[in-house]
């Protein structure tokens, strides 16, 4: 490995801030090289072609400097900061408390329900675009240790990467009509630019989870329109199902659990690229039907499939790459597919096992014993219900999706000086070139 | 109330009748909207629906033909300590001991929404029952 990269690697490790001193520092800085802002000069944007309208206001302001990427190794230290491999998880549940929930051991720097890995990072730059999808594999408890496991970092970035596209996502802030990523997003996706876009897979979860709020929890999940159960009837009896909530309820629940996940990793993103004194901006509140790609010919987007059901889209994955787990879907040809599917996921756990020899054994019996007959036979019910009634599941959300985004570049730190008061740049900021690009050839 | 033993379906059949055509059975439900049915168990088995009228309940033997609103379970004597109790209070104190016990358990087959527009936000409040 280069000797920049392994000196660069221990700076991050060693002698960035602390988490405290960025949580005092952290803002969203917004102009980066080659960026500009009410200028009033024309301008077209260097990816798309497409012309960005401007006026002149009281920021004007038009970066003198080129375009600088992010490097691999700025890259990789983000992508693993946003949701990279750890080690593995401790595993405290009570073996006779659900402990079966987990879906895998392997751990990543942001936590998820039952460890369901339902959010998946992409990100788009000069070379292209790129799902950020490193092994599930973990050597130890803490995967960096010491100085000698620094090196993981790119390994895991550059063996985990899959190239989506060689293009960058065809999106900019001119698209019209209606601003579909916002009014504020003026540089997005500009040359030089990395822009990060978690996807979530919300079916995903939703499936694991019916195994434990059927048989641990007992909730009976009813139909929001007649109020009945949906196809659970048989097992709405003492000690099994007994409490009545909503489809919808429930898909409001775990829409919330994924993009939980997503959120955190947007945070440690952000932590990373201040850490890095990198700017950083995130943003929500745009069109995600225009990433996924559901808003052709404005923009190709990610290309994701996706199928109208009384008209709302539901995004449905990216063959081969990112199979998500609704219905309908080209690669699950029946509910019990599907199902099959997410218990041959759960076998994950048996591969990576925190604990000491002494309860090893029976802890692996716990995890080896599949759902009982009835809570399987419950979970195959009420999503051929659902299936058959509303011809598709989710029913109420898009299996997959993307709100909340994050563009990193290097700051150009003129137009701090020229327009905001002193202390908006740490040295980080100021020193970044000195630090992370030195000596690079 | 006069207690009865239950020796079979038919015995238990009476004793649902009386609880639930009884004034106080009356007077216990009367917040419940028309329409409301109860599938009623009995150490597992159907025994009998109670559909709600404008009158009172109409109980007919066995499993209900359509999906009801609300199962209760019943068993260990739950119904003779239920019968026997003489007023409102009583039936309400010896329901919310029974439901203790779990020696009656209700199931709701409606969401939550459904319940409360069925009455039985209204009956759990009459009641002084958990979830008015």
């Amino acid at each position: 490995m280069d000797n920049n990269y392994i000196h660069r690697l221990k700076f991050a490790f060693e002698k960035t801030p602390t988490l405290f001193r960025l949580l005092s520092t952290i803002r969203s800085r917004r102009v980066g090289f080659g960026y500009s802002i009410e200028s009033g000069e024309p301008e077209f944007h260097g990816i798309t072609g497409r012309k960005l309208e401007s006026h002149v206001g009281p920021l004007n302001f038009v970066s003198k400097k080129k375009p600088e990427p992010l490097t691999e190794l700025e890259t990789a230290l983000l992508c693993w900061s946003a949701c990279g491999p750890n080690g593995i998880v401790a595993g405290d549940i009570a073996g006779t408390q659900n402990l079966g929930t987990l879906m895998t051991f392997a751990g990543r720097t942001i936590p998820a329900a039952a460890n369901d890995y339902c959010v998946d990072l992409i990100f788009t730059n000069d070379n292209g675009t790129f799902l950020y999808r490193p092994t599930h594999y973990r050597s130890k408890v803490v995967e960096i240790e010491s100085e000698q496991d620094y090196s993981k970092i790119t390994r895991w970035f550059q063996e985990g990467l899959i190239q989506l596209s060689k293009n960058r996502l065809d999106i900019d802030w001119a698209i019209v009509p209606g601003r579909p990523m916002g009014i504020w997003q003026y540089n997005l996706n500009k040359p030089g630019s990395t822009w990060f876009i978690p996807i979530v897979d919300v079916a995903k979860g939703m499936i694991n989870l019916y195994f434990s709020i059927f048989e641990h929890m007992q909730w009976l999940i009813t139909d929001d329109e007649t109020g009945q159960p949906c196809g659970l009837e048989e097992w709405a009896k003492p000690e099994k199902l007994e409490l009545p909530i909503t489809q919808r309820t429930y898909e409001e629940v775990m829409l919330h659990m994924a993009d939980y996940q997503h959120g955190m990793l947007i945070q440690n993103l952000r932590l990373a690229a201040e850490a890095i004194g990198l700017g950083c901006w995130i943003f929500g509140g745009f069109c995600e039907d225009l990433v996924l790609g559901g808003f052709r010919p404005l923009s190709n987007g990610l290309r994701f499939r996706y199928k109208v059901i009384d008209g709302k889209r539901n995004y449905i994955g990216i063959p081969k790459i990112l199979e998500g787990f609704g219905l309908p879907s080209p690669w699950y040809k029946s509910v019990d597919d599907l199902v099959d599917r997410v218990l041959e996921l759960k076998k994950e756990t048996l591969a990576l096992i925190p604990y000491q020899d002494k309860v090893e054994p029976e802890i692996l019996k716990t995890l080896t014993q599949t759902p009982s007959e009835w809570c399987l036979k419950a979970v195959k019910s009420v999503l051929s219900y659902l299936y058959e009634r509303y011809g598709r599941f989710p029913v109420y959300y898009s299996t997959f999706h993307s709100n909340l985004h994050a563009q990193v570049h290097h700051l150009d730190t003129d137009f701090y000086d020229k327009y905001l008061k002193k202390d908006y740049l740490t040295t980080h900021h100021r020193e970044h070139f000195k630090i992370w690009h030195k000596g690079n050839d | 109330m006069n207690a009865l033993t239950i020796k079979s379906n038919s015995d238990l059949r009476r004793l649902l009748e009386q609880i639930w055509m009884s004034p106080i059975g009356l007077e216990a439900t009367q917040d419940l909207h028309g329409g409301v049915l109860l599938e009623q168990y009995y150490n597992n088995t159907y025994i009998a629906t109670a559909l709600k009228t404008s009158t009172g309940w109409e109980l007919t033997d066995g499993k209900s033909p359509k999906i009801p609103t609300m199962r209760i379970f019943y068993s260990c004597g739950a119904c003779e300590q239920l019968a026997q109790t003489e007023d409102l209070n009583g039936f309400a104190n010896k329901l919310l001991d029974l439901i203790g016990v779990r020696s009656i358990v209700f199931i709701p087959m409606r969401s939550t929404e459904m319940l409360l527009k069925a009455g039985f936000g209204e009956f759990a409040e009459r009641l002084g029952l958990p979830g008015k």
